[in-house]
């Protein structure tokens, strides 16, 4: 009787330290609806496309006008997630790794162009207090 | 029957020209990309002889919308900075969604990123038309691509067809998924056939493959809407009102006004 074929699994196969960048994404959509009272909330979509990548879209929602919603960049990666494509302002711009992930999307949420559009959208619901407030954050 | 307006207007001041094209059709809805006035200023130019129009704001700032309903009743949907997407709910008519898009133009993209453009916009449409339970829509914009191009055809694309026989199939599997298809009526401005305009926008670019005339600014409209289409609902403009468009050559203007000509729409819904 042949011997059994020993487990070259290594142990720590079923464990993972890697942050998704959908995970990322999706960490920092949360914080948003806190700082504008969940007028303005922060939502990530994710699909799959037949050509093997992923879509992570980072989408803005105003629930008070019929669930609005405002695709301000996206994403896309492939299984092994890095290097990946970030769409920004008519650009695609490379990114190799987590890091540089956090970086970017830090650049993107803190520009002036991103603040202008979420206190376009808090003036949109009339919501003078909230966008005051975000303006005020400077 | 209400009338659609889409104009480039290559970010010239041209609030008269713009004033001109809308008065002089009885336009009902505009959609202007590459507009630099100050809407209110454009709103007092339109207002000029009479108050009928509005602003709709929204957030999208490559695209400004005036009409002349109420601008409640054209609600947001969903926008990026260059698309979009509203409900048209008038009274006593049926629900219509409005798509506004300028995508990237071929001097910022490839070939392949602007098929991706298409790509991203045919499916926040379809995602935004399964929300409210309806496909009566229509897209105006200026694409930056042809509509022969890959991205306007393919069927993961916008899937406009250049015959209303075949958009009135209504949708068609390929590879296990269906898609629904537009009709793209802007073919017939593939060229001189007919008195308007051989296309939109002309460039003349020193390579071995230039089409000289594109027709980037389209109109396409779902198969539920073909029905409120006539044939003759489409025009390329060549004149606002008392003004040329175009120069000596039949070419859009460029140096006095925008380097595209205007798409208007006749539609019943």
């Amino acid at each position: 009787m042949p011997e059994p074929i020993a487990d070259f699994w290594p142990d720590d196969i079923g464990r993972s330290s890697l942050r998704t960048p959908g995970v990322i994404l999706k960490e920092v959509a949360s914080q948003l609806g806190t700082k504008t009272q969940q007028v303005v909330k922060a939502d990530v979509r994710t699909s799959s496309g037949s050509d093997g990548q992923f879509y992570q879209y980072f989408v803005l929602v105003v629930p008070a006008m019929d669930n609005y919603k405002y695709q301000l960049f996206y994403l896309l990666h492939p299984i092994t997630l890095y290097p990946l494509s970030l769409f920004w302002k008519d650009t695609w711009i490379p990114v190799a790794s987590e890091e540089q992930l956090i970086e970017k999307v830090k650049e993107i949420i803190g520009s002036p162009e991103t603040r202008k559009i979420i206190q376009a959208l808090l003036s949109q619901v009339g919501s003078p207090n909230t966008s005051q407030e975000l303006a005020s954050r400077g | 029957m209400p009338h659609f307006l889409f104009w480039n207007v290559g970010r010239k001041p041209i609030d008269e020209q713009i004033a001109a094209a809308t008065l002089s059709n009885q336009v009902d809805l505009v959609v202007l990309a590459e507009c630099k006035s100050d809407p209110n200023d454009l709103l007092r130019t339109l207002n000029q002889s009479a108050s009928d129009y509005e602003y709709a704001p929204g957030v999208c700032e490559s695209l400004l919308f005036f009409t002349k309903f109420d601008a409640k009743f054209l609600g947001l949907m969903e926008e990026t900075t260059r698309i979009s997407i509203r409900r048209l709910k008038l009274p006593a008519r049926e629900e219509l969604i409005v798509v506004g898009a300028h995508l990237p133009s071929k001097m910022h993209l490839s070939g392949e990123s602007q098929i991706f453009g298409c790509v991203e916009l045919a499916k926040m449409i379809d995602e935004q038309e399964k929300r409210v339970g309806h496909r009566r829509t229509i897209l105006l914009g200026d694409l930056n691509v042809n509509p022969f191009e890959a991205g306007v055809v393919a069927s993961s694309g916008l899937h406009a067809v250049a015959t209303r026989d075949i958009a009135s199939k209504g949708d068609r599997m390929v590879q296990g998924k269906r898609h629904t298809f537009f009709y793209n009526p802007m073919w017939k401005y593939c060229g001189d056939r007919h008195a308007d305009s051989p296309g939109t926008y002309y460039y003349d670019n020193a390579e071995p493959l230039s089409y000289f005339w594109n027709t980037f600014d389209q109109v396409l409209i779902r198969p539920d809407l073909l029905s409120g289409f006539e044939t003759d609902g489409l025009r390329v403009l060549t004149r606002a009102g008392q003004v040329d468009l175009v120069d000596s050559r039949g070419r859009p203007d460029k140096k006095r006004l925008s380097d595209h000509l205007p798409v208007l729409l006749n539609i019943r819904f």
